[in-house]
């Protein structure tokens, strides 16, 4: 097992050395020029120059590559182009803020996504499946961007439940209590698609299993319900659904950019997309890096668990 | 059956309390802010941009300089307290001044036992060093962005002369009549005096987020896309502010910015959606109006196009577009059209000044004299996502007279990028600018036709650079007005810049907040506003 894990985490290093190389050479390749900004319209054309080799950007690519990777193994990356100070303090504070957000909408998709399945599944063909089925349906459509919106009209404007944005009170000294209240509303909006995605698989696994031969046999022998539902049922889909929780935190990873800007979440969707309107390579490349690297990291995680969870894989091969 | 009807019925009582409950929750009309100024308290503006940076010297955009403002001080200041009339120049750092005759030479006398808040004191080799920075490349901290940025201001620059302890004076090469109205006025080129020992510890990048000046706030953090803080300065020279902290909070989306302040989350916005302001109002928030801001929104031209250097193709463009109803029909009246690059507010501002009047007929001749058939002139509009609706109304009208032009927007600072790289394709982009002092037509000429060569596209451009020159280097304060009058008339002859409309509602506030004043100037003082408690 330990063996297997190794051999894992070793098949990283060539996997994350080509992302860096597509990372850094997509970033090179966008049509904006760094140095052509706001303020460079009032420079001469001496002057943008100056600046150009005073960041390195008159190199040849491959040595530009060559001293990111540098700057990223010694201190997280360069100095952004844009801001000015380095990349380390302007990614990774809005990475954690993002992982925050993630971690939310995982749990409410894993959480919510299970049990909107399960009821539907056991209540399979009734009015609350059909009405359940409804809203994933039509959920499951809804652009994220309106989605939000809606969200917030509805639990902060009119209900007045929860705040409109942001991550915490700026009133307040802040607390997790006020953490959580803040993180509620974008992480829904976060996790609905993947919630929804989880909850159809769900409802379909119950139905199915609900249906085979082995269950009918336990329910043949007097086995209650709910230890045939919990036990059985509830162990024989829990693999597919740690798989696909796994594969959903990547849509999550994308949906999130629009989520952080519509409730003014500081993470890392707004970092890139201010890099990207600047043409902030070393903010770009880095915080796509940190992205990348972190998608892989959960398909590993995810892949462990299985293995962790398959008794035939745990006992077999290692 | 029966269990079935039980069920629907449960499910309709659930649904209908569900929109009682949402009904019941409508709108609640704040209770107006205490009469009385009260001391303390924090006040949390909603601004529609982050900000760029808080070195005074390189940062840029208006929203900064409405931070930058309370960290950094001006010789000269604005009287901003009341919302009618050009704000009058009063005493800031500088108590008083002489101007020479031939408006080159200024004189400051500085006012002393003032201290930066690094504890340092301000004085004339503390303003000699912050101007050494941007207009003196022997210097040890000459800083080459620095220069560009301020070069707005003073390019003309000759001498910076320190003439004792507290005074200093300014030589410029040319008459600048406009100098003292510049030194308080902008969102670029910011004549704040930081402290030269924290320059000195923090470096030329560090200062950006080191920021030590000697005004009423002093910088507390940054958390970049989050907030910023400042809290009360408790050694200020001048008189005590109301508030001990003010927030500032990016919100880049329009609704969710708009949630914040009706949820309380802040008691201030910026660029109030048109479509809110009804709403606002009938929740108990003022959305105060302001017909003399000096803010225009105007789209300049890329001459790289090769249907953009024909000026009846430019002329023919601004007559197909109505801004009266552009104003009135998009903006929901809460904007004026504008039809000179004078914008309102300006002190040479002239309201009965048109470069072209709205004549489509007129409009489709020019484009047939230019040799043009129907759907061959074709052009990108680019835009900010905020000025996408009236993009889509020029695209409407220009298709009435026969030009096929397309629409692309971006959220603001993607807009930025993409308009300082412009490409052969693209048509009109758009500008957001305005001055109070008068020399805001020879900046503006400068940035969108000047540096672009668009002078070579007009057969009038020399008697509009002679007009402007005329007007830039004239100093009699008495012709002044004119003279800049005749040479945005002058200019409008080119068709070489196309100003659209300026706003008249602009910030929404809370009840909580009291002493607010939106002054005829692109920012406001936070000097007198207070929260109650």
């Amino acid at each position: 097992m330990v063996r297997r894990i190794l051999w894992r985490l070793g098949g990283l290093v060539p996997l994350l050395f080509v992302i860096s190389l597509l990372v850094f050479f997509i970033a090179q390749a966008g049509p904006a020029d760094p140095v052509q900004d706001v303020q460079s319209q009032r420079m001469s054309a001496e002057q943008i120059a100056q600046i150009r080799a005073a960041y390195g950007l008159d190199l040849p690519a491959w040595q530009q590559y060559l001293n990111w990777v540098r700057d990223m193994v010694t201190h997280g990356g360069g100095i952004s182009l844009s801001v000015r100070s380095p990349v380390s303090g302007i990614v990774f504070p809005a990475f954690v803020n993002t992982l925050i957000l993630i971690a939310g909408a995982t749990v409410l998709t894993v959480v919510l996504g299970v049990a909107i399945g399960f009821v539907s599944g056991i209540r399979h063909g009734r009015l609350i499946d059909r009405i359940v089925m409804l809203f994933v349906q039509v959920g499951s459509n809804l652009p994220i961007y309106w989605f939000g919106l809606i969200i917030i009209w509805l639990t902060a404007v009119r209900l007045k439940w929860l705040p409109a944005g942001g991550m915490h009170d700026l009133r307040g000294d802040g607390g997790t209590g006020d953490l959580l209240a803040h993180l509620i509303a974008p992480a829904f909006a976060a996790s609905l698609v993947s919630m929804l995605i989880i909850a159809r698989f769900v409802r379909a696994a119950v139905i199915e299993s609900e249906q085979s031969d082995y269950i009918r046999t336990y329910r043949s022998q007097g086995f209650g319900r709910a230890a045939i539902l919990g036990k059985h049922i509830g162990r024989n889909i829990l693999a597919p659904i740690v798989n696909i929780t796994g594969l959903t935190i990547g849509s999550v990873l994308t949906g999130v950019v629009f989520v952080e800007t519509i409730f003014s979440w500081p993470g890392i969707g707004s970092v890139l997309l201010n890099a990207i309107a600047g043409a902030d390579y070393p903010v770009i490349q880095s915080g796509i890096l940190v992205v990348a690297t972190s998608f892989v990291l959960v398909n590993l995680v995810t892949d462990v668990v299985l293995d962790l969870l398959n008794p035939r894989l745990r006992h077999g091969a290692a | 059956m029966a269990s079935y009807r039980r069920k629907l019925l449960a499910w309709a009582a659930v649904a209908a309390s569900l929109v009682l409950l949402l009904a019941g929750c409508g709108s609640s009309g704040g209770s107006v802010a205490g009469s009385q100024p009260r001391d303390g308290g924090t006040l949390i503006v909603g601004q529609y941009q982050e900000v760029t940076q808080f070195d005074p010297n390189r940062q840029y955009s208006w929203e900064t300089w409405r931070i930058d403002r309370n960290i950094y001080e001006t010789l000269v200041d604005e009287d901003l307290s009341s919302p009618t009339g050009v704000p009058k120049i009063v005493p800031k750092l500088a108590t008083s001044w002489t101007v020479s005759p031939d408006a080159t030479t200024y004189t400051f006398q500085l006012r002393q036992g003032v201290k930066f808040s690094d504890g340092t004191p301000f004085n004339a080799q503390a303003a000699q060093f912050n101007v050494r920075r941007f207009t003196d490349p022997a210097f040890q901290y000459y800083d080459k962005v620095s220069a560009s940025t301020m070069s707005l201001v003073y390019g003309d620059l000759a001498s910076f002369k320190v003439l004792g302890d507290y005074t200093v004076q300014y030589v410029f090469k040319h008459p600048f009549l406009d100098f003292l109205r510049q030194i308080p006025n902008s969102g670029n080129a910011v004549s704040g005096f930081f402290s030269p020992d924290a320059l000195k510890k923090h470096g030329q990048d560090g200062l950006a987020d080191h920021p030590v000046g000697t005004g009423p706030f002093t910088f507390a953090e940054r958390v970049r896309g989050d907030h910023t803080t400042l809290v009360r300065n408790q050694d200020y020279w001048g008189p005590r502010p109301h508030l001990d902290k003010v927030i500032f909070k990016p919100i880049g989306d329009d609704q969710s910015r708009v949630a914040a302040l009706q949820t309380g989350a802040v008691d201030l916005i910026s660029r109030v959606p048109p479509d809110s302001v009804s709403t606002l109002e009938k929740g108990g928030f003022s959305v105060p109006e302001n017909r003399g801001v000096p803010q225009i929104i105007y789209y300049s031209y890329n001459f790289a196009n090769p249907y953009l250097q024909d000026k009846r193709v430019r002329q023919a463009i601004i007559e197909a577009v109505d801004r009266k109803q552009l104003a009135a029909n998009i903006y929901k009246g809460y904007a004026e059209p504008a039809t000179s690059i004078l914008n309102q507010g300006n002190e040479a501002h002239d309201a009965s000044a048109v470069d072209y009047p709205y004549d489509p007929d007129a409009a489709k001749k020019l484009l047939t004299d230019a040799g043009y058939r129907p759907g061959q002139v074709k052009f990108t509009i680019l835009s900010d996502t905020t000025g996408q609706p009236t993009a889509e109304y020029i695209q409407q009208a220009l298709q009435k007279i026969g030009i096929d032009a397309s629409v692309q927007s971006f959220e603001w600072i993607t807009y930025g990028t993409r308009s300082a790289n412009l490409k052969p394709d693209d048509g009109l982009f758009l500008g957001e600018w305005g001055y109070v002092a008068a020399n805001w037509v020879q900046i503006a000429h400068a940035y969108s036709v000047g540096k672009r060569d668009g002078d070579k596209y007009s057969d009038t451009s020399a008697a509009t650079v002679q007009a402007i020159n005329a007007a830039a280097y004239n100093s009699d304060p008495a012709k002044a007005n004119q003279l800049w009058q005749a040479a945005a008339q002058a200019w409008a002859k080119d068709a070489t810049v196309f100003p659209l409309l300026s706003f008249n509602r602009y910030y929404a506030v809370s009840s909580r907040v009291g002493g607010f004043v939106w002054p005829q100037q692109n920012h406001y003082d936070l000097a007198k506003v207070w929260v109650a408690s």
